[in-house]
């Protein structure tokens, strides 16, 4: 089974993504937080991240930096509530930019293009 | 002085050199609406100048029109400007704030459709998050609205120790529900009657987020103090003091502004609207917190003249 590390500071939205990460027949792992999420990726070795840019401690895109330089290969998804970053060259280090949505279709696409 | 017929079209002149010549006193009137006959409205400032002769018998006036129509139009823009700029960053942060708990609900709702379809049970604790998430948009909404409308203040001479002891009553139950005391302490100095000029209804509203953030920060068994003291002078000071949780020196300065919440479940608003309404009241907010104690100190002008003679008749 595919390992997916979801990193995102809203309780609620981290759960659904969880939720329905599962039934599409994924292991979820979870993250409040960036300084979890590093550890999370250290330790467990996820096949795929998605990352929330806005959180609280360090910025999503500070955080993708900061696993790049360690892992070049492993996709990673970058998420906002908002489109403002979409033209953004910082985030282009992501393999998916996406902009929040409570329609996780076009997530659950974007994650089986990656890695299946 | 001799009879002159004194005439300005669209001014009424005449009460002005009334009001000059009783009092023998030069006086600028501010912003005295003029149509001088057209239909254009022009506001001016009246300057009346009492001339007097050797014997200090008054001779004559000068009555100078400034006309400053446009002068206040810029400034009005300029205002106008400056409120606009203001609401739209605050309509960007809460768009913000909004989209979150929406793809939550939406999400879980969703989900629960597409479950229900496929024959599948849906989780209670799913749809609570779309009821719980959906208060917190409330929640949102009516702070905001306070935003909007603490421009239509609607001011009137009141009581505030009234105001205080009605704020008590309102949030008793919820200090009850979370085994807290408040007690209120009017200073000895004070009379009777402590009377501002405001309105009650949005005062009410700021001591009470004040209250309740108190009531929050503290442990059971605690007492939430209010304060009533004597200000320098023409103002009054209430105080909002609790034990309990300390705010951190760097989080100080943050706490007022929109969204600054430490609450799972704040909106980050209470202090945003409860400094607006106070700003509007022409009062100032601050707050301290050291070692165990916080306390959010407000300063409100009293009504005029009438009630510092009673402070100092009674201080
Ligand atoms: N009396 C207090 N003691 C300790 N911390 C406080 C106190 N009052 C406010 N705070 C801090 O300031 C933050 C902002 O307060 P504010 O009233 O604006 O929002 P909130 O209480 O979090 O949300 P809401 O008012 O919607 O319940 C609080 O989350 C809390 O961390
Ligand atoms: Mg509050």
């Amino acid at each position: 089974m595919k390992k997916i590390l979801v990193i995102e500071d809203e309780d609620n939205i981290r759960n659904l993504y969880r939720d329905e990460l599962i039934d599409e027949g994924y292991d979820v792992l979870t993250a409040k937080d960036a300084e979890c999420g590093f550890n999370q990726y250290v330790k467990e070795g996820p096949d795929l991240i998605t990352i929330d840019i806005k959180m609280e401690d360090m910025d999503g895109i500070e955080l993708m930096h900061k696993i790049r330089k360690i892992d070049k290969k492993i996709p990673i998804i970058l998420y906002t509530a908002y489109g403002e970053y979409s033209q953004d060259f910082s985030t282009w280090a992501a393999d998916e930019y996406l902009v929040k949505s409570s329609d996780l279709k076009e997530l659950k696409e974007k994650i089986k293009a990656l890695i299946s | 002085m001799a009879k002159h017929k004194l005439e300005i079209k669209g001014v009424n002149i005449k009460r002005y050199v009334k009001k000059v010549l009783k009092k023998e006193k030069s006086k600028i009137f501010e912003k005295v609406n003029c149509s001088f006959g057209t239909s254009e409205k022009k506001i001016c400032n009246l300057n009346l100048s009492i001339l007097k002769n050797a014997n200090n018998k008054i001779d004559g006036i000068i009555i100078i029109l400034d006309d400053i129509t446009e002068k206040i139009k810029l400034e009005r823009s300029l205002e106008d400007f400056k409120k606009l700029a203001h609401l739209g960053e605050l309509a960007a942060q809460v768009s913000h704030e909004i989209r979150n708990p929406l793809i939550a609900i939406g999400g879980y709702a969703r989900r629960a459709e597409r479950k229900l379809l496929s024959g599948q049970k849906v989780k209670v604790k799913n749809i609570s998050i779309i009821v719980n998430e959906t208060e917190r948009l409330e929640a949102i909404l009516d702070n905001t609205l306070h935003f909007s409308h603490s421009k239509k203040i609607n001011f009137k001479k009141i009581n505030i120790i009234n105001v205080l002891k009605e704020c008590v009553d309102i949030i008793s139950s919820y200090a009850e529900k979370n085994e807290v005391k408040i007690d209120i302490n009017i200073g000895k100095s004070l009379p009777r009657r402590v009377i501002i000029n405001g309105s009650a209804q949005h005062l009410k509203q700021a001591f009470i987020n004040l209250i309740k953030n108190s009531i929050e920060a503290s442990y059971r068994g605690d007492i939430v103090n209010i304060f009533l003291e004597k200000g320098k002078k023409g103002k009054v000071i209430i105080k909002i003091e609790n034990k309990g949780s300390i705010i951190e020196s760097k989080d100080l300065e943050k706490i007022f502004l929109p969204f600054f919440s430490s609450k799972k479940t704040g909106t980050g608003l209470g202090l945003t609207v409860t400094k607006n309404i106070i700003l509007d009241h022409n009062g100032a907010i601050n707050v301290k917190s050291k070692e165990d104690i916080t306390v959010f100190i407000i300063e409100l002008p009293l009504e005029a003249v009438k009630n510092e003679e009673d402070f100092s008749n009674r201080g």
